[in-house]
């Protein structure tokens, strides 16, 4: 036997499902948070063990979109005969979620309710007669709180009741006997009697228009909401940039410093200051001592990179990230960035990646699943992986290029933008068919939970480290092998030609290159025994942001795009990586003033967008 | 008494209630806003509208759902509350 939670997006079913199974999930506060089929077990009071499958959200049975028709014949396709259906239920959206509730009960599957933020509906005013509904429907219905836990208890003990089939049928006789015998009822039958079921079970006490819900209307108002947009982003970007800087100055870097540094140190004598097992695992010492950032060892530059330079903006950004998803912003900013998005061949929601992708573009990639369409995700996939630089990469280039000052990250994420908004417009005007429109729920605006904003950050820290540690040890080690097996020396003289002659790099920063495929914070470690110029780290780090997402993202952009548009998104990547370094250092060489470079930008972002808008109209 | 005549719901002032009379346009349309509660006879408030033919965000049954402007031209409404209606 097993328990289905399905219902609508965004009514707390990974949060039930994470309280049923123990198991921890990511829960938002937006519709889409879960893409796919997640599986647990809990054990039921009868002592047997139950597997506990949390179906992505859909509003309906009969799919009226890509991303619902997909959960639905995912859910066609596993409903066995036994399996218990957990229908979760938003109390405060009680009439809307009925739909699909009718709809399961027409199809005779075992129905439990979870009436799921009950404490928020009766906040709002909500009253809802469970007892009342439950004869009605014919089904077991409990209010639960899966956030804090409450009902949870009682839902169980439901559960592993109905798993006794006596008990099943007992309901299935009841339900048959209330429930209009002619199942296959139509759509305006089931809205009515969805209306009948309201007036009799739910009452709502008006109340006041409050705080929140004036906020909640200047954020999608076009003035307030632009002006809320800029604060909102300002200060996230202040804050990560604030906790990031904090952490490295006062915490990892004293650890590293006073603890590591003696014992490294100590080793390499024992190492014998030299050979092939102080180098790969010390490195080479830098001006006679260890140099966490360019002695590469693995023990140095290997622990020192991810966990001292990388971790703590990691953290800072999934600190905000997860404030912003769980008040329920990102929706908002779909709906003020709908128009920009339209025009790159998306719709608002597609933003929704492109924030994610600021942290780690893994998950960014999974998110493409929320678009419709197979010409909005590969657009999707591919400016993200050009124009978004995960955060790894991100505290890579503070640390290194910061240093210099600020206006040469903004000379770098310039360009990723120019690139990203400019690589959209071709895309879409290109590529046949058009952008969909943009139809969502937009959730109300919640308080975070401490508890679950923390264990979600615990999580994506754990993601994010059982993930960097071993990679960036990986691209260490490999950078270690390249060099002392010489294979280096070769492959410098065969990209001599592209590097030097266009890139204006020298040619031994194709080990950066070869690095990014595994991990793009390791990469532009790799840069810094280098010597470069600051010149030459601008058209680096644009080259590596581009040029390839890295190994963890191209394996779930390969799945979720498939090998012919992965290869073609790979090539476009090529071009925009390699065009951009081009003309960047064409143009820093060459000392053309900061005036007339952002004129011709704009020049030629005006005809990319009048061409592309001239190219589709004539298709139209 | 008077039927006002149904107007599209992107004519229709920001913060005012109306009611759907019909949605036009293909079936797809008419059943994805279906299944998010909007259907004929549905009492929905328009609470905003983007600039530059943005999307409009609607309440309806209590939740606020954001409809493109392309669709949001597409559900015909009628004002309900004829004192706001001048």
């Amino acid at each position: 036997m097993r328990i289905l939670l399905i219902g609508n997006p965004n009514v707390g079913k990974s949060a039930v499902f994470s309280r049923l199974t123990g198991t921890q999930v990511i829960i938002s506060n937006y519709p889409g948070t879960t893409v796919e089929f997640t599986k647990g077990s809990t054990r039921l009071r009868t002592g047997e063990s139950s597997e506990v499958i949390d179906v992505p959200g859909t509003y309906s049975l009969e799919p009226t979109c890509r991303a619902e028709e997909v959960a639905v014949s995912m859910l066609e396709a596993m409903l066995d005969e036994g399996d218990i259906i957990v229908n979760v239920v938003d109390s405060t959206h009680l009439e809307r979620n009925l739909y699909l509730t009718l709809q399961l009960l027409e199809k005779g599957i075992p129905v439990i309710i979870a009436l799921n933020l009950w404490d928020e509906a009766r906040h709002k005013g909500i009253n809802i007669d469970v007892g009342r509904l439950e004869n009605i429907l014919g089904v077991p219905i409990v209010p639960t709180n899966a956030l804090t836990g409450e009902g949870i208890d009682v839902l169980m003990n439901r559960i592993s009741e109905s798993s006794e089939c006596s008990l099943m049928e007992y309901w299935k006789e009841k339900r048959f006997s209330k429930i209009d015998k002619d199942l296959r009822s139509s759509v305006d039958e089931r809205w009515s009697e969805i209306g009948r079921i309201i007036t009799e079970v739910q009452n709502i006490c008006h109340k006041q228009h409050t705080f929140v819900d004036r906020l909640e209307d200047a954020s999608i108002q076009p003035i307030t909401g632009l002006i809320l947009a800029v604060i909102i982003m300002y200060l996230s970007f202040k804050t990560v940039g604030f906790i990031g800087e904090g952490l490295i100055d006062f915490a990892l870097d004293p650890i590293f410093e006073m603890i590591v540094r003696p014992i490294v140190a100590k080793l390499g004598v024992v190492l014998g200051s030299g050979g092939f097992l102080h180098d790969l695992l010390i490195g080479h010492l830098v001006s006679g001592g260890i140099n966490f950032e360019e002695s590469m060892g693995l023990l140095t530059t290997g622990l020192y990179v991810p966990i001292a330079m990388v971790l703590p903006y990691v953290f800072a950004f999934y600190i905000v990230l997860g404030i912003l998803e769980d008040v329920g912003y990102l929706p908002r900013l779909a709906v003020l960035v709908d128009n920009l998005m339209h025009a790159l061949g998306m719709h608002g929601y597609a933003i929704v990646p492109m924030i994610l992708g600021f942290g780690c573009n893994v998950p960014a990639a999974l998110s493409t699943r929320i678009l419709e369409s197979r010409r909005e995700k590969f657009i999707c996939a591919t400016i993200l992986s050009i124009g978004i630089p995960c955060m790894a990469q991100t505290a890579m280039m503070v640390g290194l290029i910061g240093r210099y000052g600020w206006q040469y990250l903004a000379i770098i994420y310039g360009t990723l933008f120019f690139l990203w908004l400019v690589i959209g417009l071709i895309l879409n005007a290109a590529l046949p068919g058009s952008s969909p429109p943009l139809l969502m729920e937009v959730p109300p605006y919640r308080l975070p939970h401490p508890k679950i904003l923390a264990k979600k950050i615990w999580m994506r820290i754990r993601i994010f480290l059982a993930e960097a540690i071993p990679y960036v040890l990986l691209g260490v080690l490999f950078v270690n092998l390249l060099h002392l097996s010489g294979i280096i020396t070769l492959l410098s003289r065969v990209f001599a030609p592209l590097f030097s002659g266009l890139l204006g790099l020298p040619s031994e920063a194709v080990i950066a290159l070869l690095a990014g495929f595994l991990r793009k914070d390791v990469a532009v470690g790799m840069l810094s025994p280098l010597g470069l110029s600051i010149k030459q780290l601008v058209v680096a780090g644009i080259v590596l942001s581009a040029y390839f997402p890295c190994a963890a993202t191209f394996v779930v952009l390969l799945r979720e795009l498939g090998p012919v548009d992965m290869v073609k998104s790979s090539f476009i990547m090529l071009i925009a990586a390699f065009g951009a370094g081009g003309l960047m250092n064409f143009v820093m060489s060459r000392a053309v003033s900061a005036s007339s470079v952002i004129i011709s930008l704009v020049v030629l972002f005006a005809a990319v967008f009048i061409v592309t808008r001239v190219v589709r109209t004539l298709r139209v | 008494m008077e039927k006002p005549a149904a107007i599209p719901l992107v004519s229709v002032q920001a913060g005012k209630p109306v009611r759907v009379i019909n949605v036009l346009g293909g079936h797809g349309l008419a059943s994805r806003l279906e299944a998010l509660g909007i259907r004929p006879g549905t009492n929905i408030i328009k609470r905003s509208e983007m600039f530059m033919r943005g999307p409009v965000t609607v309440e309806a049954h209590g939740a606020q759902i954001a409809i493109g402007y392309g669709m949001a031209s597409r559900i015909m409404v009628e004002p309900l509350d004829s004192k706001f209606n001048k």
